[in-house]
């Protein structure tokens, strides 16, 4: 077989990757999802709080050497009544984020009803736990910040979910949120540090998440779950601030 | 009797009208028909039935006298005696065999109707008062007493029997139909267009469908095709043109005039006959429109009959698909200056001579179809380049003779037209052509067939697809290229077209199509690793470092 002259004097331009991935973000109202997202797409941080009605949508083109990776957020409104749109967010998306605020432990356990909905929706989509407000938790009680880091590590155990405290007001991990979310949708090799300690903002995600291990232990996973509870929900220490329901 | 005597003397209608009501109640029972044994009111169906079984024949003879009488025939259900009076009359009806052909004849419509009945409710009292001349007075009681009973029955003509208003405004119904001939038009053409060409063979086909159920599918219909097909005589259904001069008065003026405007003829018979009939009148005819499919039979002299009074300076599309024996009379040629597509694939009468002549009076040729046009050479196509400057399709595809058509030929097309559709296939063209076709007119192609052109090699196509010489094309035709090894480009352009959504559309014969496959999955393999380093690298990268995260790229 002979190869003509072909190589050099290419004029067809190369040809760029596209890589789309669905993220749904799903939480209680006023954990600080629509704020994540607009921060993540548009870096504006906007203290006003604005009801998300139905669902938000917003995309992030990243271009990188080859690829154009497109982040596609789905946004849904943390009020009960949006409910009957979790599949909007869910169906379809390779990862979805369960975010809750880091200054009210009841978003946490709210989290266990959030799963099991998206669970039923979409099994195949990997889940990120997100505590949000980190900048407000740290000025509390440090009591109460070992008891609600230690409760969602038992949480994003269960799920099988990385766990991310991350802070919109002050940029702290919202980056490191997407590329965990792409590494695991891709079984990259990260090397990005975890962040263990108590007090800092939490990022555990070496052994969490990843495809192959979801497989096996999913019917573990849910014997768990149901068996599990969350320890004793932290006693209502903190002053949240923002608590109104 | 009596009734002999009044059938000679006046209608034999008549006469069996006197000879049922000669005896009204003691009917001679023999003379029913079997089904006449029903209860009256059992009778009320069939009984219907007959009354339009006999209206309808008399009515398809146009005998106006007794599709008056036919109405007489229609009493008022009610009246008892009517069922075998009825008998009677259907049975008199001449031929049987006639009439049941007529059953489904449809009624007038509504507004005729109506007249009708008035008509006959003047001729009802001259029957009346005649058959009281010839029977005796108590007959004729009995015949006023009868008839005291019958009343006529109105047609019913409920809101939507009836045709809406507009139907019957010459304007609108001109745009209708007009409408409806621009549509039809399009599918005038013989030759129905293909998708994709058919599969050389299963495994072919599953390349190219990618899919196992439709490449199944399409490699069944391929050997379907390859089957003698079925010859079929059937008549084929009017068009709707024909079905809209069929609705009335009005709908056939208007319509008329639609049908010679496009002439097109699917079977010899339908020619015939619209010779004979064409030679009888003395009308001139200009069609837009002339085409003839696959009329092997016909003649010149056919084609020569009609061309004395046809007359062509409209005409737009002229084409006989597969007509071997004919080719467009002479005295045509000086009045050609609108047509625009000409399309005489598959005929021997065609040759560089022919296509000398005629070129010269085509200034206005946009589609000119040659394929299997055998004795065609090259002087014949640079002809037409010259005189046909506004030719985008053309096609000498052929699979004898490919060797008087060579590179010459693609080279005149390049330079003196814009041609967007190339067929080449079978013919000598070699890469030099090919690459000096690409000079000249490359930017214009759309689509390229060279299919079996035997001189093509790597050194043509592959190259020049790596220079995008063609850049607007959409769909290439390369099967049986036995010197085409190196696939590379094709896969590179087409990913490339792909990511700009505009695919293109390569047809290969199953070598190529296979190294095609291959390649393809190659590059992928090779782009989807490349973009999951990448992607590891954006990943593990420090936020801070990467400039386009704050920066445009957002959507």
């Amino acid at each position: 077989m002979t190869t003509p002259i072909t190589g050099g004097s290419t004029s067809i331009p190369a040809v760029r990757n596209q890589v789309e991935v669905q993220v749904g973000l799903v939480g209680d109202a006023q954990v600080g999802k629509t704020s994540l997202m607009v921060k993540y797409v548009q870096n504006i941080y906007d203290k006003e709080y604005t009801q998300t009605l139905g669902v938000n949508f917003l995309k992030r083109k990243v271009s990188i050497r080859s690829t154009d990776i497109i982040f596609s957020i789905m946004d849904l409104g943390g009020q009960r009544e949006f409910i009957n749109m979790l599949p909007i967010a869910t169906v379809g998306s390779s990862v979805i984020i369960f975010l809750f605020d880091l200054t009210r432990p009841e978003t946490l356990s709210s989290i266990k009803e959030w799963y099991r909905q998206a669970y039923g929706l979409n099994d195949s989509a990997i889940p990120i736990l997100v505590g949000t407000k980190y900048d407000l938790l740290i000025d509390l009680d440090p009591e109460y910040q070992e008891q609600i880091s230690g409760t969602s590590m038992k949480y994003a155990q269960v799920m099988n979910a990385p766990l991310i405290f991350c802070s919109t007001a002050k940029s702290i991990n919202i980056q490191k949120i997407f590329k965990i979310a792409l590494a695991k949708i891709f079984n990259l090799t990260l090397t990005i540090p975890e962040i263990n300690e108590i007090g800092d903002p939490l990022l555990i995600y070496k052994h969490l998440g990843s495809q192959q291990r979801r497989r096996q232990s999913k019917s573990q996973d849910r014997k768990n779950h149901t068996v599990k509870k969350p320890s004793s929900s932290p006693s209502s220490k903190p002053p949240s601030p923002g608590v109104n329901i | 009797m009596k009734l002999e005597r009044i059938s000679t003397n006046g209608s034999f209608k008549r006469g069996r009208d006197v000879q049922s009501f000669d005896s009204p109640c003691a009917r001679p029972l023999k003379k029913m028909s079997p089904s006449s044994s029903f209860t009256s009111l059992k009778m009320k169906k069939p009984f219907k039935d007959i009354v339009r079984k006999y209206k309808g024949h008399l009515y398809q003879n146009n005998c106006k006298r007794s599709s008056d009488k036919a109405k007489l025939a229609k009493p008022d259900l009610s009246l008892e005696t009517d069922p075998s009076f009825l008998h009677t009359i259907s049975q008199t009806t001449p031929d049987k065999k006639v009439r049941s052909e007529y059953i489904s004849t449809p009624e007038a419509t509504p507004s005729k109707n109506s007249g009708i009945e008035n008509a006959w409710a003047s001729s009802r009292i001259v029957s009346a008062t005649s058959l009281s001349i010839v029977t005796p007075t108590e007959i004729k009681n009995v015949l006023v007493e009868e008839f005291s009973e019958l009343r006529l029955v109105q047609p019913l003509i409920t809101q939507h029997q009836r045709s809406h208003a507009v139907f019957e405004i010459p304007e609108i119904v001109e745009n209708i139909i007009k409408m409806m001939v621009s549509l039809e038009s399009a599918n005038i053409s013989g030759e129905r267009p293909c998708l994709r060409r058919n599969p050389q063979s299963y495994e072919h086909s599953l390349l190219m469908y990618k899919n196992e159920e439709r490449a199944k599918k399409a490699w069944s219909q391929t050997q379907q095709l390859k089957a003698p097909p079925l010859i079929k005589h059937t008549k084929s259904k009017q068009g709707t043109l024909f079905n809209c001069m069929m609705v009335n008065k009005l709908w056939l003026n208007i319509a008329r005039p639609f049908l010679f405007k496009s002439l097109h003829f699917k079977n010899v018979y339908s020619f015939e006959n619209f010779l004979r009939a064409f030679q009888e009148g003395n009308q001139v005819i200009k069609p837009s429109h002339f085409v003839l499919h696959k009329l092997h039979q016909l003649t010149q002299s056919d084609i020569e009959k009609l061309s004395s009074r046809m007359e062509c300076q409209n005409l737009k599309w002229l084409e006989f698909y597969v007509c071997p024996r004919i080719a467009p009379p002479s005295n045509w040629f000086n009045s050609l200056q609108k047509l625009e597509k000409l399309v005489i694939p598959g005929n021997k009468h065609i040759d560089d001579k022919f296509l000398l002549r005629l070129s010269q009076n085509l200034p206005n040729l946009n589609h000119l179809d040659l394929r299997a046009c055998d004795n065609v050479s090259d002087s014949g196509v640079v002809c037409i380049a010259l005189n046909c400057p506004k030719l985008r399709t053309f096609n000498i595809g052929r699979h004898r003779h490919g060797n008087i058509i060579t590179s010459v030929s693609l080279v005149a097309l390049g330079k003196y037209t814009q041609v967007q559709t190339v067929g080449f296939a079978g013919c000598d063209i070699d890469d030099a052509g090919i690459w000096e076709f690409a000079r000249l007119n490359g930017k214009n192609v759309e689509r390229l067939s060279l299919n079996s052109c035997r001189l093509l090699t790597d050194y043509s196509l592959p190259i020049l697809f790596a220079l995008n010489s063609f850049p607007n094309l959409a769909v290439l035709e390369i099967r049986n290229l036995d010197k085409i090894t190196d696939v590379r480009n094709f896969v590179k352009y087409n990913l490339w077209k792909k990511s700009l959504n505009v695919p293109i559309l390569i047809e290969a014969c199953e070598r190529i199509t296979k190294l095609i496959d291959e390649e393809e999955k190659r590059v992928k393999r090779i782009n989807s690793l490349i973009a999951l380093k990448d992607m590891t690298a954006w990943a593990n990268a420090d936020d801070a470092m990467q400039p386009d995260e704050q920066s445009n790229d957002f959507l």
